[in-house]
């Protein structure tokens, strides 16, 4: 009974450590200046801060995992799997800030900041060109 | 008893080769990790972790490229599995230590899949 004890005692202190380190680390993803703030973070207002930070949250949380197919086509990668590999790092971090920013929404606090998050450049509509030489 | 001694083993061989790599240098060409070049702290994290999964996922393909790269076989399968070793056990390092942005160099660099000369 003792030994049962110790063990789901042991067992609470290493969840306690584990979300210490992990709340710790959160820290210092949103304490270093040097840090590209989310985009969201430069709207004036309460309600542009909240639907951005909202937009941000569920745009990474849904589609993050992307990243690492956007990242093996990077050219400053050597081969495709080193940029594949580093993509699903990137991907665990976007998605993780996304429902973190998801879940607390309403406050309008930027953390944890992982920079821009997802992004694809927008792309020209597929008449563009033609459009542009009637012009 | 004998569990305090191997650990003092460990720790021992630990401490020599990465307090004082400059010893390892002639048996090993110890290469700094690529994130290292990365200025953010994020940046920093996400490619160590990257770099991690990169070493843990593909580092036994060291088997394969080690013995084409060399004429002798038997040279060649040997260091195929140390490389292995290395790549595996260096990539499990630094995907669990990738909140910490301190650099353990690999010996060459751990995986990569460029071409390399061919070694007689």
């Amino acid at each position: 009974m003792r030994n049962l004890m110790s063990l789901k005692a042991s067992k609470v202190t290493t969840k306690k450590k584990i979300a210490l380190s992990f709340l710790a680390f959160l820290l210092l993803l949103s304490s270093n200046p040097a840090f590209a703030a989310s985009p969201w973070a430069a709207e004036p207002s309460y309600v542009g801060k909240t639907t951005g930070k909202l937009e941000y949250g569920l745009k990474n949380s849904a589609f993050g995992w992307l990243q690492m197919f956007k990242e093996s086509k990077d050219p400053k990668y050597k081969t495709e799997w080193e940029g594949f590999c580093t993509g699903i790092a990137r991907s665990a971090f976007y998605m993780g800030s996304g429902l973190i920013q998801l879940m607390t929404f309403p406050i309008p606090v930027d953390f944890p900041d992982v920079g821009t998050g997802l992004y694809f450049p927008p792309t020209p509509p597929p008449n563009f060109a033609k459009r542009e030489k009637k012009v | 008893m004998k569990s305090w001694k191997i650990q003092y083993t460990i720790l021992i061989l630990a401490c020599t080769l990465f307090l004082n790599p400059s010893g390892f240098a002639a048996i090993e060409n110890w290469q700094a990790s690529p994130w290292t070049q990365e200025k953010t702290y994020v940046e920093k994290s996400i490619g160590k972790l990257g770099f991690g999964f990169l070493n843990f996922a593909t580092g036994w393909s060291a088997l394969l490229f080690e013995p084409a790269r060399y004429s002798n076989k038997f040279t060649g399968i040997l260091k195929g599995i140390w490389r292995t070793v290395t790549n595996e056990a260096g990539g499990l390092i630094h995907a669990a230590t990738f909140p910490i942005p301190i650099d353990i160099p690999l010996p060459d660099g751990g995986v990569h899949f460029d071409e390399e000369p061919h070694v007689p």
